[in-house]
């Protein structure tokens, strides 16, 4: 009795998450894994690219400049003569790092203040609230553009620049999800069990609004590439030496539009690639975890009815 | 009727061989004992029967009522509007009434959920109403509450062992990793479960399950003294007498102290001592439970049990039931006066512009009316 | 309902408050070099200036709170304050730019909203159909492609193609709707395109949630018509997400109509506050963050009276 006691060990939760994924939606799988392709780029770039950087640098060679598509180089070169292959894929990796710590950094950022905000309560959620609600009123873009200029342009300003707003833009929702989960039963028993607010927001609140958390974070990866595009387009964003698609389509790729078309074209096709991804990623896991989406007996139509229809007239004949 | 009473324990040294239970709990008890561990629920103590452990005076909740453009206060609710009782050391106390009665308000004023607006909640020489936030929490080692609804008062993500080791470990008293494993499978052992249940997660329980698994988490606080909100209201009845048995046998074990809420009157007689009768926020009646259902003295209580169902139908037929016309007035406004004027059938002048006091008409016997003899 | 309204209206005043503080704290924390930039704009411009007389012009010389409030009580009075580099008050220039975002945007949401509702319920009544693959492909398609770069493409072949070219020169509407169509057209149905992807899908989801409701399932049990259960069911019923989402969606126009004013070189605020965030011309930029802002106040008011109008059961909170 006692040794069967022992043995009996917490439990951990093993969900069939990619499984149904996969099966169930396959677009959201084909997104995944085209986003698995390119965090794989960005970690190999320095494999992968035919002409590696050299001191965090691509090489330039202007002898070579606006080359066509050869065998040194199987997308030719740019203005400055970097090899253009190699240049999409550091422009992967910047990508790449900057929706993972974008998406990381909003997260923490919306659920610290979304859950305190909701758990703390009384006037300090009013205040967070009515902060909030004004800053929603300023559109996104303004902030942004005003944030990249106070904080000038590079990856980790563009960071910070993305992250914040979306943060706080984010909190909105976590916060309802943890307001339901605050009100309910066993909150309440932790509250007379003697739990004080960090231990109810991390034993219960969180992991309770998990779901909500994580597709918030996977609907927002899409809109980082996008929004560091759009920067770039407006003259911010990176340091002109960091590789990166959306200032090669506005500087580069604008200007040789005809002449070599490629120089745009690809790295809209890759943004537009890695958006699409997201979004269907971030589709497929919504649709997943979200409970309103889940249950009930299913929706009709009128399709579905009348094969319903045929199918028991022709079993009673 | 098998009305389990507690006995008085005597002074001598702790053995569990004269208490009423089976080998396997008695086993785990020694066990308890010789390990020096902190011993369960005063099992080394004298119960001091005579001397109250918790006592609530004038306790008042009244929550306001805001309205308008800038949330003026226009009136209050009120819940709990001056009660005052007395529990002893290993007693119950049955508190019983309509839905909206402020029952429910009193055990979560006695928890210090809400601030009441006046009177004094005295537990064990300390003073509850005036506790500090630290104070409160030390506080809830000893004073505990079992809620309604099973299935909102269990975290779904996390496993019973880790529900039941809460507490524990929110206090810091629940020890190395194989003794709080240890702890969860003796306290699901205790309300009933296996053991071997510790690593499931709750949605894999029935309604009666979690409820035992509820009480364990309780229990694991090691507490004095719990309040039962309403614990058997949402099961079904052949579950509601397994609780109820369940909750006598865990206060002769531990000793411990229960405030028994409810509105099925029948379940109340069965596990208290005392009763107390609540209607809009005020005590009716107040005496051992006995007396109470076969003396209720108050009009509303002789209503409340002519209308709770006798078993026997040849019996059940022939009584006269007291049918209560109307319904509850508004705790915001509630009548001048004694607040059951509105449906009593014996009021009169006097109950509608003086209210009755709360008093002992004599054998512990308190009742607000002025209709009863030597309630004047 | 007039009470509500009044509420509404009322707690605007603490929402624009702190919009103001925010806007002017985000602009008052501009490094020092922001001075020194100006500086130097004005030596391009042949005057010499000193620092002391840069701060001065800015009121930067005055203490922040003074500063504030100078600003703040502007507000009310119709005055924001002076343009550093157009001899104009802010005022002056944010009212004749006004009329062209304002159009751009509204066309935006019309065009959208022709696309996206009738699509999105289609979708949602088709689940899992082919069409319903397809429409939801292309409208994350049209999501994925990032504004600036189709609105190049279309800008720069169709001119070598047919050579046609958007005017350069604002027409009013009431003078002249063809050649003001002309302009507007095309930068507005590009908006639309995104936008309406963007809607498509949330459309389509609340209408699938709709659909799963029990009320839904009576009605196709008592045998109502498709198109009854569609429109005046289930639309009904989704409409307090959509237009929630339509609202929502006004401040992300605002980035929009940035680039697309910008790309199209039309005279809106839009393109007005990136120039001028270039320029550091910070009374102009406060008043056009200001003026959108603004703006999406008033829309989200409409939205919450909508709600009330649509939804009987929304009370004040």
């Amino acid at each position: 009795m006692k040794e069967e006691k022992k043995g009996v060990k917490p439990r951990k939760h093993s969900s069939p998450f990619l499984k149904e994924l996969f099966t169930t939606k396959p677009l959201a799988g084909i997104g995944l894994v085209v986003l698995i392709l390119m965090v794989l780029v960005a970690v190999l770039a320095d494999v992968l690219a035919p002409y590696p950087m050299v001191d965090g640098q691509l090489q330039v060679d202007v002898l070579h400049k606006l080359a066509k598509r050869s065998l040194e180089h199987p997308l030719g070169t740019d203005n400055l003569g970097r090899d253009l292959l190699s240049y999409l894929i550091y422009g992967a990796r910047t990508s790449v790092i900057l929706c993972v710590a974008c998406t990381i950094l909003s997260t923490v950022l919306s659920t610290i203040i979304g859950v305190s905000s909701a758990v703390l309560g009384g006037k300090f959620d009013l205040l967070v609230q009515r902060l909030v609600d004004a800053w929603q009123c300023i559109p996104s873009m303004l902030i942004l553009l005003i944030l990249m200029v106070l904080l000038g342009n590079g990856v980790p300003q563009l960071i910070i620049a993305i992250a914040v707003p979306g943060g706080i833009a984010g909190s909105r929702m976590v916060r309802s999800a943890a307001m339901s989960v605050k009100d309910s039963g066993y909150v309440k028993m932790s509250d007379m069990l003697g739990s004080n607010a960090v231990w109810k927001m991390w034993k219960h609140v969180i992991p309770n609004i998990l779901p909500i958390i994580i597709i918030n974070m996977a609907g927002s990866l899409g809109g980082v590439v996008m929004m560091e595009a759009s920067l770039n387009f407006l003259g911010y964003g990176v340091d002109p030496g960091t590789p990166s698609w959306g200032a090669l389509i506005t500087s580069t790729g604008r200007t040789y539009m005809f002449s070599y078309p490629l120089l745009a074209i690809c790295p809209g096709v890759l943004i537009a690639l890695m958006v699409f991804a997201s979004a269907m990623f971030g589709d497929g896991v919504r649709d997943i975890l979200d409970p309103r989406l889940k249950g009930g007996v299913g929706s009709y139509n009128a399709k579905k009815l009348r094969k319903i229809a045929a199918k028991m007239t022709a079993a009673q004949k | 009727m098998s009305k389990v009473r507690i006995q008085p324990r005597s002074d001598k040294p702790v053995t569990t061989a004269d208490l009423p239970i089976d080998n396997k709990m008695k086993e785990m008890l020694d066990q308890r004992i010789q390990q020096q561990e902190p011993v369960r629920h005063d099992l080394d103590q004298p119960v001091m029967r005579n001397l109250p452990l918790l006592t609530v005076s004038g306790l008042k909740m009244h929550f306001p009522v805001r309205k308008g453009l800038f949330g003026r206060q226009v009136g209050s609710v009120k819940a709990v509007d001056g009660v005052s009782f007395q529990i002893k050391k290993g007693e119950t106390l049955g508190i019983v009434g309509e839905s909206g009665s402020g029952k429910s308000t009193v055990g979560n004023c006695i928890m210090r959920n809400c601030q009441p607006t006046a009177g004094k909640i005295n537990y064990n020489g300390r003073e509850i109403t005036a506790m500090t936030k630290a104070e409160l929490r030390q506080l809830r080692q000893e004073l505990q509450m079992i809620t309604q609804n099973p299935y909102a008062s269990l975290n779904p993500r996390m496993t019973v062992h880790e529900i039941i080791m809460e507490g524990p470990q929110i206090h810091h008293t629940a020890g190395d990793e194989a003794q709080q494993l240890e702890t969860s499978a003796q306290m699901l052992e205790l309300v009933g479960l296996n053991p071997s249940f510790s690593n499931r997660y709750p949605h894999e329980f029935s309604g009666g399950q979690r409820q035992r698994i509820s009480i364990a988490r309780a229990l694991a606080m090691n507490p004095a003294f719990i309040v039962c909100d309403e614990i058997v209201s949402a099961l079904d009845v052949s579950i509601q007498a397994q609780i109820v048995g369940l909750m006598m046998k865990l206060q002769e074990e531990l000793g411990l102290t229960y405030i028994f809420i409810g509105h099925d009157l029948s379940v109340v007689r069965h596990l208290s001592n005392n009763v107390a009768v609540m209607y809009l926020g005020k005590l009716m009646e107040l005496t051992s439970s006995d007396e109470l259902y076969e003396h209720p003295l108050h009009p509303y209580t002789q209503a409340l049990i002519s209308a709770a169902p006798i078993p026997n139908p040849t019996v059940d037929r022939a009584r006269e039931r007291i049918l209560l016309r109307g319904d509850l007035p508004s705790p915001i406004n509630p009548p001048k006066g004694c607040n059951f004027c509105t449906r009593c059938k014996y009021a009169n002048q006097r109950c509608r512009e003086e209210d009755p006091p709360f008093i002992d008409v004599g054998n512990n016997h308190f009742v607000a009316c002025h209709q009863v003899k030597g309630g004047a | 309902m007039a009470k509500y309204a009044l509420k509404r209206v009322l707690l605007l005043i603490p929402t624009l408050l702190l919009v103001c503080v925010i806007v002017f704290v985000l602009l008052r924390t501009v490094p020092g070099s922001a001075v020194d930039y100006m500086i130097y704009q004005f030596q391009t411009a042949g005057v010499t200036v000193d620092q002391a007389q840069v701060e001065h012009m800015l009121g930067m010389d005055k203490p922040a709170v003074v500063q504030f409030f100078d600003w703040f009580t502007g507000i009310f009075q119709g005055d924001l304050g002076e343009s550093l580099f157009q001899a104009e008050g802010v005022w002056d220039i944010i009212s004749r730019q006004l009329p062209v975002t304002l159009e751009l945007g509204i066309l935006t949401l019309l065009f959208s909203n022709m696309i996206s509702i009738p699509l999105g319920i289609f979708c949602a009544a088709r689940q899992d159909s082919v069409s319903d693959y397809l429409i939801r492909i292309i409208s994350v398609l049209l999501l994925s492609l990032p504004v600036f770069w189709i609105a190049t493409i279309v800008l720069v072949y169709p001119a070598v193609w047919f050579g046609y070219a958007p005017p350069m020169t604002y027409v009013p509407f009431f003078t002249n709707p063809a050649e003001n169509m002309k302009m507007f057209l095309v930068p507005a149905l590009l908006g639309a395109f995104t936008q309406a992807g963007m809607q498509l899908r949330t459309i389509r989801t609340m209408t699938l949630e709709t659909m799963r409701q029990d009320y839904i399932r009576t009605c196709w049990a008592k045998g109502v018509g498709e198109t009854q259960i569609l429109f005046i069911h289930a639309l009904r019923n989704s409409m307090i997400p959509i237009i929630t989402m339509i609202g929502g969606s006004v401040a992300g126009l605002v980035g929009g109509s940035v680039i697309l004013e910008t790309m199209f070189n039309m005279p809106g605020i839009g393109a007005q506050v990136v120039a001028a965030l270039d320029m550091r011309d910070y009374p102009l930029v406060q008043g056009c963050v200001l003026v959108f802002s603004i703006f999406v106040m008033v829309v989200n008011l409409i939205v919450d009276l909508t709600y009330k109008w649509i939804d009987p059961r929304v009370e004040l909170e």
